[in-house]
């Protein structure tokens, strides 16, 4: 088991050095559009463990910074809107944390499309007759998502994200996020 | 705002990738999801208890064997938690365990405990490892009595007991070939258990196989169906299309639903329609009616059902190239083309030129058809081409002008 573990990280440590010099690289030669921003967002989370799925949802705040069209970085921290029950059994994502490096295309000057790589860590809590669970766990954070401008000459926008926040055999857990961000330009 | 973007991206390109790398192994998962799953499983499942069961305690050394956990509700019954539990044996150089719970031995004779845990539950098996060798095997019913007796028609679970020359008594079903010379038994061997069947008190008997064979051992066939039912009573059929049949029978204390597989099933006009297997499922061959009779022993007469394949379930029959007629040349030539629609799939048409039998009409001297459906202008003039099939007539005029 361990064995894997060590074969899983080197896997990711050679992957997440192609992607990040080329993140680098490209940012390094593209400037424009640059500027902090922030997010407000609303998760509709999945939680899927033992052939079950809990939907709790949560509202997020993000801070972050565009470095280009292309390129930004994004901090952000959600915290529990509602729980789900599923049976005798209640789901609450207590809070989660996420740091997300967010690299896409360019569609047209409105649109943008991307890829995010981050890391979250979250505080699942769950409820049952026998079960009183209180967890915090972590791992590597995938997703995609696009944004629109709202205004042409605004820099609102309303994005639409899927990211996946931890994956393991037992465990999954998701979140599908539609929210506003700002742009500083 | 560009000064601070370009230090950034300095920033970004001198120490990101070390500070990503760090990121990255802290980022590695943390958090061990398992006892909250184990949690649920037991609170979805309401598990009260779980046991743990093998096939055999005794297996040959290099070999492997599944090992079972069986959770208990509060409604008593039962759920198979095998791969849900957490699996361990207590001397590793001697077995694994796979996480489904498939014990695999390595090498040496030895004795293992295999314990398996869930969220406070916790259940123990020890199972041995032995090299001795196969001594004889014995066919037996896979039930409480192991009495070979059935009722016709009805499976008989079958397993097979080996015995080795270390005394040991192994169920060794998985691991052997089946086989049977009686005419009509219906051996089913990759089922779990095994069966066998047959549809007439005959004197069946079963054999099982795994470098030695087992003595022939004859299964008791008792013939005690009250009634039977055979569904549907009447069907209706295109020639080429199938009916599956389903036979019920009452053995008195006891309702079988659907002994279909095992009944004997005949049609009395085969070139009407037939059975490919002796499986319940009759093909349409040609139009007419056909008796079909399924059987089971011979204290209940066999039960009957008519099929008639009939030409009626053609919904529309049409003939071309122009279904209002059309014009030749004088001795120039025209292919006909013949289309049925099925009631089974009215939307669908069916080229069937092929199957048609083409004439023209008496008294046209005009035209003439050949039996593929040629038309030749012979003479100028009109005549009419006819095409008949399965009971249907369609027909077009066709005007030879100079």
């Amino acid at each position: 088991m361990k064995i894997f573990e060590c074969k899983r990280v080197q896997t990711r440590t050679f992957w997440f050095r192609k992607i990040l010099a080329f993140i680098v690289m490209i940012s390094a030669f593209n400037v424009h559009a640059s500027g902090f921003f922030v997010d407000v967002s609303h998760l509709q989370s999945s939680v899927a463990i033992a052939d079950q799925e809990f939907k709790p949802q949560l509202s997020q705040l993000g801070l972050g910074w565009q470095f280009t069209d292309r390129f930004s970085v994004e901090v952000s921290q959600a915290v529990s809107a509602s729980d789900d029950a599923v049976s005798t059994v209640t789901a609450e994502v207590k809070t989660l944390s996420s740091v997300l490096l967010r690299y896409g295309s360019v569609i047209n000057s409105n649109v943008n499309t991307y890829l995010m790589l981050g890391y979250s860590e979250l505080n699942l809590i769950m409820t049952g007759t026998s079960i009183q669970a209180d967890e915090q766990y972590s791992d590597l954070s995938l997703g995609l998502g696009f944004e629109e401008k709202i205004f042409n000459k605004s820099g609102l926008r309303l994005h639409f994200d899927y990211l996946v926040h931890y994956d393991q055999a037992e465990l999954t857990i998701s979140s599908v996020q539609l929210g506003l961000r700002y742009v500083f330009d | 705002m560009y000064l601070i973007n370009r230090w950034l991206n300095v920033l970004l390109f001198r120490y990101l990738p070390a500070a990503g790398v760090l990121s990255l192994l802290l980022a590695c998962s943390s958090g061990d999801p398992r006892p909250l799953y184990e949690s649920l499983i037991v609170e979805f499942n309401d598990v009260q208890s779980i046991s743990i069961s093998a096939l055999n305690t005794v297996i040959t050394t290099g070999e492997n064997q599944q090992i079972t956990v069986t959770g208990t509700t509060s409604q008593n019954t039962t759920i198979d938690l095998s791969e849900m539990v957490s699996w361990s044996v207590d001397d590793a150089s001697l077995a694994f365990i796979s996480a489904t719970g498939l014990l695999q031995s390595i090498s040496q004779d030895g004795m293992v405990t295999v314990t398996a845990t869930l969220s406070g539950f916790s259940a123990s098996m020890d199972v041995t490892f032995s090299s001795a060798a196969l001594v004889s095997i014995e066919v037996k019913a896979d039930t409480l009595t192991e009495d070979l007796t059935t009722s016709v028609c009805r499976p008989l679970p079958l397993k097979a007991m080996a015995t080795y020359d270390d005394a040991s008594l192994r169920n060794i079903t998985p691991a052997v070939s089946w086989s049977t010379t009686t005419a009509g038994a219906t051996l089913v061997s990759d089922s779990t258990p095994p069966s066998i069947t047959h549809y007439d008190v005959v004197a069946t008997n079963v054999t099982a196989t795994l470098g030695i064979s087992s003595p022939a051992a004859a299964v008791t066939l008792v013939d005690d169906i009250t009634s039977m039912a055979l569904s549907p009573a009447a069907v209706t059929l295109t020639v080429g299309s199938e009916q599956s049949f389903v036979l019920s029978a009452d053995y008195g204390s006891e309702t079988e639903p659907d002994i279909t597989a095992a009944a004997n099933w005949q049609s009395s006009i085969p070139s009407v329609a037939d059975f490919a297997n002796n499986d319940g499922i009759v093909t349409a061959l040609a139009v007419g009616t056909t008796t079909i009779t399924a059987a089971c022993g011979s204290t209940i007469l066999p039960v009957s059902s008519t099929v008639t394949v009939d030409v009626n379930n053609i919904s529309a029959f049409e003939i071309g190239p122009e279904p209002l007629g059309f014009e030749l040349t004088l001795g120039s030539t025209q292919q006909m083309t013949a289309t049925a629609y099925y009631v089974s799939d009215p939307q669908t048409p069916v080229d069937v030129t092929d199957q048609v039998s083409w004439s023209v009409d008496s008294g046209s001297v005009a035209i003439s058809v050949d039996s593929f459906g040629l038309v030749t202008a012979d003479a100028l003039g009109f005549g009419k081409v006819v095409a008949s099939f399965s009971g249907e007539t369609a027909d077009i005029t066709v005007y030879v002008v100079p």
